[in-house]
């Protein structure tokens, strides 16, 4: 495992979209993350108020909510990873080095197993990376830091990993059934934002369609990845939120993420794909 | 003899196109094995075939003897059509990824970039390389892990004249090693040059397979011409050695039996007191029995 890692890892390491891309958005995800006190003093100074409070005493980083406020906020931004994914796939298609890997005698299986144990390393990082953050900016900022505070709610952390993670699958086995770069992106953007919206409207509101089938919209892949991580935010807003990780949702999710490893496995071993 | 590669009764059929169509054929250890046939003939499809890139319809095949499997493609070093490599990186790095995937120490890198003669442009990328470049690096990664046998695909395919005779020095220098060769070409020329055995493919199916000396030295074509064209005519068709001839204007080209040549022919015509004014042997070339071939296959 740690050999196809390497691999992948070597594949990887002097290309400059990936530096650009994992830097990049490791950088984000620090900077947005922990600049939350900055943006809500800004909030402030516009004369922003919720509900007649002021935006400041919002317990952003207040221990333990500060896990779902960070791994919303960092959700948020996975889309630069999906990009890195769509292109390490794509590219090895375009250039045949997928098939030449297969020639030079890696089985199909090692392949898929070399790119999940990128997706799987680069969720975990990240995973690592909002962990540490939190407890920096935590430190700083919570007036709770005793351990039941700060290690309260750390299923977020395990959800937040599988949000990302599923979600680098679901793109890694779009990008293997489409193969080209520029119409992966597309077809992704337009899945998120257009098909699967009106696919979830038609299945939940239409009058020719029977209500049992409004049930399946959990079961829609973006809905079921973005169901893992309930927005934390709009309860300030709203007043009213899922404020834990529900069994349900990581379940769907993680058979989903499963369903579509099996996939992936299943569209390779059919030979003459390379 | 060692057998690399065997091929029984193998079939490919793409919806209605039949690309490979019931080809069996033998590759022995220490030879340089020469898959010719036309464009679309199916040389790419069956070495695809046998390096596991694409699907049989029906057919068995084995490495060395054993169930072909990522342990046997290992032992081969293999190019499929063209140079397939990582652009961004440098042919250093990109040689790495192939010797992790063969599990080969990376002290085997600088040993093929010196064999192929690209050492000193190992840190640039494989991008800027020329297309012969890109035809030795391809090379060097299937000479990487020290293979029994090169499966080589057109490796001169687009290159100029400098690119080719430096590929066919270096497949020679390779074969001089001792290493089988198994190389797929529409070039005649090429195959006469590099190749000690052959098969011809035609519309998917082994139309021909022998060894290059043999079928060079088969049937000699001879062109006579003499002042008595009559004369010329009666005898050759008298004479046993003669194969079958055909009269153009000027010239007749004469085609001997088996192991007969000019000299044979000759002192026919001498004894029987006809003398030629024009006697040539055709250079010998692949390029007419394979021809020949193609049109009795088809």
């Amino acid at each position: 495992m740690i050999r196809l890692f390497y691999i992948e890892w070597i594949k990887l390491r002097k290309y400059r979209a990936f530096q650009i891309l994992t830097v990049l958005y490791f950088l984000i995800v620090v900077v947005v993350t922990s600049s939350g006190m900055f943006f809500l003093e800004y909030l402030k100074s516009k004369g922003a108020e919720f509900k007649g409070i002021d935006p400041t005493i919002l317990p952003i980083y207040q221990f333990p909510y500060l896990w779902q406020h960070l791994v919303f906020v960092a959700a948020r931004l996975k889309i630069l990873l999906a990009f890195l994914i769509i292109l390490s796939i794509t590219n090895e298609v375009s250039y045949k080095t997928l098939r030449q890997n297969i020639i030079d005698g890696m089985t199909r299986t090692e392949f898929i197993l070399s790119k999940l144990s990128m997706v799987f390393v680069l969720s975990l990082i990240n995973t690592l990376l909002v962990f540490v953050i939190g407890l920096v900016t935590g430190l700083i900022y919570s007036d709770h830091t005793d351990l039941a505070a700060v290690f309260g709610n750390m299923d977020y952390l395990g959800a937040f990993f599988l949000n990302v993670f599923s979600f680098l699958v679901f793109t890694l086995l779009i990008s293997l059934i489409i193969k080209r770069t520029g119409v992966v992106i597309i077809f992704l953007g337009m899945y998120s934002v257009i098909i699967e919206p009106i696919v979830a409207l038609i299945l939940s509101n239409a009058p020719f369609v029977p209500p049992f089938y409004a049930k399946l919209v959990p079961f829609l892949p973006r809905q079921a990845i973005t169901n893992l991580l309930p927005n934390p935010f709009s309860q300030y807003i709203l007043q009213e939120m899922q404020n834990y990780i529900s069994f349900r949702d990581v379940a769907i999710a993680g058979g989903e993420m499963l369903l579509f490893i099996g996939l992936i496995f299943l569209l390779l071993r059919r030979k003459g794909n390379v | 003899m060692e057998k690399i590669l065997e091929i029984n009764n193998l079939h490919k059929n793409y919806g209605k196109i039949k690309a490979v169509q019931d080809l069996s054929l033998t590759v022995e250890a220490g030879t340089v094995f020469g898959l010719l046939g036309p464009n679309g003939s199916g040389k790419t499809t069956t070495l695809g075939i046998v390096l596991d890139v694409v699907r049989k319809t029906k057919g068995t095949y084995s490495w060395f003897g054993e169930d072909p499997g990522s342990e046997s493609r290992k032992k081969i070093g293999a190019i499929l059509e063209g140079p397939a490599f990582y652009p961004y990186l440098s042919a250093e790095e990109n040689l790495k990824v192939t010797a992790r995937i063969k599990c080969v120490p990376y002290d085997r890198i600088e040993k093929v970039l010196k064999t192929v003669n690209l050492h000193d442009r190992k840190d640039d990328k494989f991008q800027s390389y020329s297309l012969g470049m890109k035809q030795r690096l391809s090379i060097a990664a299937a000479l990487l892990s020290d293979p029994y046998v090169l499966v080589l695909d057109e490796p001169t395919n687009g290159l100029d004249p400098q690119g080719i005779a430096d590929v066919r020095e270096l497949i020679v220098k390779i074969s001089g090693e001792g290493k089988t060769i198994i190389l797929a070409s529409h070039l005649l020329d090429e195959v006469q040059k590099v190749c000690t055995h052959f098969a011809v493919l035609n519309k998917g199916k082994n139309v021909y397979t022998g060894s290059v000396d043999e079928a060079l030295s088969n049937k000699e074509i001879v062109e006579v011409s003499a002042p008595d064209r009559e004369r010329l005519s009666d005898l050759l068709k008298e004479c046993p050695y003669v194969s079958d001839f055909t009269m153009h204007n000027k010239k007749t080209m004469v085609r001997m039996e088996q192991h007969k040549t000019a000299h044979d022919l000759n002192a026919f015509l001498v004894s029987h007191n006809l003398v030629l004014s024009h006697l040539v042997t055709e250079k010998k070339n692949l390029e007419e029995q394979f021809l020949e071939i193609l049109s009795q296959s088809s």
